[in-house]
């Protein structure tokens, strides 16, 4: 079954479809799916909710990137081997990283069992740990490169060096959104972009619609989150008397030619617009919660992030993806030990907080929470490069010879972990997952076969995960 | 075992021969030259062009009715937005509408297509096919900035403007530096930013290529050649050996990092003496910073510490060495390189360095070594140095004192001022080659100073024009395929070539040059069967609405002929005829009655033609982002219609009055308005913008800053003739907006409105209520 529309005009605009549904009203019609018809029939609002290919357990995902590339050793990949040799050369070949590194580096923190799982889990993330029965440790991660941008292009859009697609833009061409009032992929970073910019939530060659709206968390008031989300001068009865006229201009218009889908999706689409101020404004305003959920996300920038992307995917926005910071707070090549604890604390009530309220809801079961960074580090230590590192020679490099990143929600296995690195946790070794296959397993949980989510464009059909990917069935509940 | 193919294997692979045969293109449609068509003869009234034949007899033959003419205030509004990307006159669509002489259009039509609006409408058109963007994508830390991206913007504009032939457009384009050779006319040089100004992808050649092969297929071919990278093409007859000869032909071209001026700059102008005076100063604070630290390492202390490190270094690691070198700020590579040399020159008893190793190897100095440097020996003996930190102090001082840019006479002077500036010595090097030797963060600073001295080149209102060419390299590149597009598995070689499935059997290797221009002649050929077509189709589009092939960019094997398909062969046959000429494709399309038909269609065609397959009427055309935001600054009366030069920031307040097209265009981080609005992703080829409907573009009319600031113009215009007349002011109004006079019922819908507005603090003025929601009306955005 694929689907793919044979050209942009046709998908987005043809006159048959706006005839079929003049009548109905643009408003009130339930736009056509991409999937189980003749003919794409997205109509001119490419966000319009679609159902899946088959059944998904996802119905939305929450993606938190800890950009710069999180240590698996010290998260929830323990080596003890580590210990032994630390300050010794390791006994194996050294994997080629970006830059040199020494001897065996041990993690310095403690690693400790949690819940009836006894996922291990080291004592930066206390509270991710309250829920380690919810994860689905993946600690075989593998990529491509050791640097940053193509690995952050890799992880985003499933190819690191040309123009693709992001994964929130190719699971919003796939299922839409569904609620209208809101963009149906937003992305948010506190204080600015992370590397690599906005293309890492690019649409690509698919529609502008698709791409993430950027939002900057690190402003509290809405009116700065969202463009021309608010008049600033015209009080909401003056804005609806206006708002009256145009259409009541509009309709006279429209009676004077025939009956064009066009002239009457704009018509709705200011009235979807009105509604919008209202809707927009209440999902950014963490201000509407009970003390008591905010007390659960905890305070600062990453648990109004966290709680801002609840209340988002709440309302049926269908791909929210959260970073860490601009640039890229989790490189850290030097002080491992206090910047990853400092890191941590940022956003680990806010990280447990937002899977205990999600649970607390029942929407964990149908939210897929995706926790890691572009890669990992190394498990030796960095030695001193000039101008690059501080030479302190107590951080790590980048490794995408393996690395962890977590699941939880959405129909992956609970408190599971899957597959292992080597002795010391330079590469994967046991059921070695390649990013592509972490794309085609999210895109099953969404109810896609990810080589049939196809687009046509430049000749020939895209996919996500390109001519690889497998499905990594072990992670399905 | 039996090893003769069975019957079944033979009819299998004749089979698949037969396939391959029809799939080599050999009878697809638009692989067939441009065939002269023949018009039906029974031409009736209405039938005021060719095309008109042709579409009407076609209509006939489906027994299709087609719309009548539309209203001459439609015809203007519709011919103004095509040709200008602007609202027309009230003065001129009424001086059109009482026009009574019997080529009152075609009058219209020559005035709209001289004004120098069209070209800007047009050029606009063309960037979308270009990828155009003024800066270059992610690259780190370079500068971004195409400096000069603008020039190509502006040759565009310029190009429309004088009906440039469309052959020599390309040609320009493709190999504006071969054209320039002949004309010895500089323009043409900006025309290549068509293949320079795409994304960059870090610098990395292959992809850069890649984007180049598909601005140039897909943009003037309508082929997909950037499918064949990894693999021949599935669909269309291009293998992947094509794809490669093609990447050889741009491979065997550089592009020189000092731009080619578009002409003499004018010397005198205050504006340009500023910039050179502001280049010159920002250059000599890069060559400084290299000449003032390539000067310190041939100083005495420099050398010192060098030597000494050198010497404890002898052992160590090069971590160890690097951590010393860090900490007493010495370069690494430097410290390592003089470590190596001084080992060579020990090793090969140099004269200067027999003292040196003797100490090393003996702990002290005999009385006389006659095969030393006698400078160094004397020095050596009168400070009676017997210890290494003494010699290497010794050595420091007698070879600082050597060093001067000219030779000594004496020749052991020379010979010690040779081990410091030799090309192999480690202070031998340029200064400006020291960038290498850098740590980082010097590197960074020398970066952010170069990447000041091109923000300012870029920036600066008075750098004079330059073109973004690509020139030949002096030995042209031998291409080889990259094994499945990977660049580090070369496999067999191939020839700088045309395509197979255009060239067909009498393709020839370019020898001359890398073959750029020449590939330039055979896409600007008329035996092409593409060029014309795909052009024809991509013009056909802007003015109907959607294009007659609905793959502007695809004209492959699996592109199905369109409908009309004998109407495109006519104009792709005549445009070539007429010498390439845009202007007459552009007056033989809107001069026919097919162009000017209503948008209203008769019953019958809406039932049996739902989709306008047939184009039985116009299509309603909704304002590009472009033409809706020149309209709103048309609109407040204050448009400003200076043309050309740097792009300027049109999002940023206070709001700049000039054209959209005049606007920044950031590839990397394009602004959400335009993303709102569908504009060409500067990303790659864009063959047909998108057109939705959502309501962030709603929100931008109701709330955007410049919206409201036009509405408060107009607002403010219309307060001060209310207080005259209430009625003149909304006739203004909808004369202004809207190139009509309102209706009574209009008027009296207007008077209650302003009348019932409920004033505010902050909104006092309803007229201002009243342009906004004016502006906000589907009449000001849509076009009959």
């Amino acid at each position: 079954m694929s689907h793919h529309p044979e050209n942009l005009g046709h998908h987005f605009y043809t006159r048959r479809d706006f005839l079929s549904r003049v009548g109905m009203g643009m408003g009130a019609a339930a736009f056509g799916g991409l999937f189980g018809q003749s003919e794409a029939q997205a109509g001119l609002n490419p966000l319009a909710s679609k159902p899946s290919q088959y059944f998904g357990r996802a119905k939305r995902v929450i993606h938190l990137f800890m950009n710069g590339g999180p240590s698996q050793v010290d998260t929830f990949d323990p080596k003890p081997l580590l210990t032994k040799y630390h300050g010794k050369e390791l006994p194996m070949d050294y994997l080629k990283t970006e830059r040199k590194t020494g001897a065996g580096y041990r993690s310095p923190f403690e690693f400790a069992k949690h819940g009836q799982s006894g996922i291990e889990i080291s004592d930066i993330f206390p509270n991710v740990a309250k829920c380690a029965d919810d994860l689905c440790v993946i600690r075989s991660m593998h990529a491509d490169v050791p640097n940053h941008e193509p690995s952050l292009l890799l992880m985003n859009c499933g190819e690191s060096r040309l123009v693709r697609p992001s994964l929130g833009s190719w699971v919003s061409y796939g299922l839409g959104t569904t609620n209208q009032n809101l963009p149906g992929f937003i992305t948010m970073c506190p204080g600015g972009y992370p590397i690599q910019e906005s293309q890492n939530w690019q649409a690509g060659f698919l529609p502008g619609s698709f791409q993430g709206t950027y939002i900057d968390t690190k402003h509290k008031k809405v009116e700065k989150l969202i463009e021309n989300i608010r008049n600033q001068r015209l009080d909401a009865t003056q804005q609806r008397q206006q708002l009256d006229l145009v259409q009541k201009l509009n309709q006279r218009h429209l009676e004077r030619r025939q009956q064009d889908a066009q002239l009457e999706a704009r018509l709705q689409s200011f009235e979807l617009a009105y509604r919008m101020q209202m809707d927009a404004t209440d999902a950014f305003d963490i201000e509407r919660e009970p003390q008591h959920i905010r007390d659960l996300y905890g305070e600062g920038t990453q648990a109004r992030q966290m709680l801002i992307a609840r209340r988002l995917v709440e309302r049926g926005v269908r791909f929210v993806q959260v970073w860490h910071g601009p640039g890229q707070p989790w490189d850290n090549h030097d002080d491992i030990e206090v910047r990853h604890r400092k890191l941590a604390q940022e956003c680990d009530q806010a990280i447990g907080g937002l899977l205990t309220d999600l649970k607390q809801r029942g929407m964990l079961e149908d939210t897929l929470v995706i926790w890691g960074g572009e890669f990992g580090r190394t498990p030796t230590v960095e030695l001193p490069t000039p101008g690059s590192n501080a030479g302190k020679i107590n951080g790590r490099d980048h490794n995408h010879y393996g690395f962890s990143m977590w699941l939880a929600g959405g129909g992956v296995k609970s408190g599971y972990i899957h597959g292992a690195t080597d002795d010391f946790g330079f590469q994967a070794v046991e059921k070695p997952m390649h990013v592509h296959d972490l794309h085609a397993t999210i895109l099953h949980l969404l109810g896609f076969n990810h080589e049939e989510l196809t687009y046509h464009y430049a000749g020939r059909d895209f996919r996500l995960t390109d001519v690889h990917g497998k499905v990594v069935h072990d992670l399905l509940a | 075992m039996n090893h003769r193919p069975s019957f079944l294997q033979l009819l299998l692979a004749s089979l698949s021969l037969l396939t391959a045969f029809s799939e080599d293109g050999a009878d697809h449609w638009a692989f067939q030259q441009v065939p002269k068509i023949e018009l039906p003869s029974t031409i009736n009234d209405m039938a005021a062009t060719p095309i008109d034949a042709l579409h009407q007899a076609a209509l006939c033959e489906q027994s299709l009715p087609m719309a009548k003419e539309a209203p001459r205030q439609r015809l203007a509004r519709r011919l103004t937005y095509h040709l200008h990307g602007l609202p027309a006159m009230m003065d001129d669509v009424e001086a059109f509408e009482n026009d009574a002489s019997p080529n009152a259009y075609g009058r219209y039509l020559d005035r709209q297509l001289a004004s120098p609006r069209y070209g800007e409408r047009w050029a606009r058109h063309w960037m979308d096919v270009a990828r155009y963007a003024d800066n270059k994508g992610y690259v780190f830390q370079e500068e971004r900035r195409y400096p000069y991206a603008y020039t190509y913007r502006d040759w565009l504009v310029s190009a429309f403007n004088a009906d440039l032939p469309y052959d020599e457009f390309i040609q320009q384009q493709l190999a504006g530096d071969h054209v320039v050779k002949q004309s010895k006319d500089p323009q043409a040089y900006a025309a290549m930013g068509f293949l320079t100004l795409g994304r960059r992808f870090l610098n990395r050649e292959p992809d850069i290529i890649d984007d180049r092969i598909d601005v140039v297929t897909r943009g003037l071919l309508g082929l997909t050649v950037s499918c064949a990278r990894c693999h021949d093409h599935k669909f269309d007859p291009v293998p992947i050996d094509d794809y490669y000869s093609l990447y050889g032909i741009f491979a065997s071209s550089h592009e020189p990092s000092d731009k080619p001026l578009l002409g003499e700059p004018d010397i005198a102008s205050p504006a340009y003496q500023e910039f050179v005076a502001e280049e010159t100063k920002r250059q000599a604070k890069i060559d400084d910073y290299f000449t003032t630290r390539h000067a310190k390492l041939r100083t005495e202390p420099i050398l010192k510490a060098y030597f000494q490190l050198a010497h404890d270094a002898r052992d160590w690691d090069e971590p160890k060495l690097g951590s010393r070198a860090q900490a007493e700020k010495l370069y690494q590579k430097i410290a390592l390189h003089w470590r190596s040399r001084i080992a060579e020159l020990c090793a090969d008893d140099h004269p200067t360095f027999l003292p040196w190793k003797t100490l090393v190897e003996t702990g002290t100095l005999p009385n006389a070594m006659e095969a030393a440097n006698p400078i160094v020996w004397k020095a050596l003996k009168k400070s009676k140095a017997n210890s290494m930190e003494a010699l290497i102090a010794i050595y420091a001082n007698v070879l600082a004192e050597t060093n001067q840019a000219e030779p000594h006479e004496d020749e052991h002077r020379e010979s010690l001022r040779q081990l410091l500036v030799s090309k192999d010595a480690p202070t031998g090097l340029e200064p400006e080659k020291l960038y290498r030797i850098f740590n980082v963060k010097d590197q960074e600073t020398v970066r952010k100073l170069r990447r000041e001295l091109k923000q300012h080149q870029a920036m600066s209102p008075g750098a004079p024009p330059r073109g973004m060419v690509m020139l030949y390299k002096d030995k042209a590149v031998e291409p080889h395929v990259f094994v499945r597009g990977n660049p580090r598995v070369r496999g067999k070689q191939v020839p700088r070539q045309y395509l197979k499935v255009l060239a067909r059997k009498e393709r020839q290797p370019y020898k001359e040059g890398s073959g750029r221009h020449q590939l330039a002649e055979a896409i600007a050929s008329p035996s092409n069967p593409l060029t014309a077509r795909v052009f024809v189709n991509r013009t056909w589009m802007h003015f109907f609405g959607k294009p007659m092939v609905e793959t502007p960019s695809d004209f492959g094997i699996r592109t199905k002929a369109p409908e009309l398909v004998g109407v495109l062969d006519h104009l792709a046959g005549d445009f070539m005829r007429e010498g390439w000429s845009i202007k007459h494709l552009h007056r033989e399309i809107l001069s026919s009655a097919l162009y000017q038909q209503d948008s209203s269609a008769p019953p019958a065609a809406l039932d049996q033609d739902p989709e306008n397959r047939w184009l039985t009427r116009m299509n309603r055309q909704r304002h590009s982002f472009e033409a809706m935001r020149d309209s709103l600054l048309a609109a407040g009366g204050d448009l400003d219609l200076k043309t050309g030069g740097q792009p300027i920031d049109i999002l940023k307040e206070p709001f700049s009055q000039r054209r959209t097209i005049y606007g920044f265009i950031d590839r990397q981080n394009l602004p959400s308005t335009f993303r709102t609005f569908d504009i060409a992703s500067p990303d790659v080829h864009t063959p047909r913008r998108l057109e939705t409907m959502v309501p962030q573009q709603a929100l931008y009319i109701m709330n955007g800053a410049l919206v409201a600031q036009q509405a408060q113009r107009l607002g403010q215009r219309a307060k001060k003739m209310a207080k005259q007349s209430s009625t003149q002011a909304i006739t203004e109004l909808y004369h202004n907006l809207f190139a009509r006079s309102p209706e009574d019922e209009e008027v009296v819908i207007g008077k209650a409105f302003t009348e019932d507005w409920t004033p505010s603090d902050k909104f006092p003025n309803s007229w201002e209520a009243y342009a906004h929601a004016l502006l906000s009306a589907n009449e000001f955005i849509f076009i009959d």
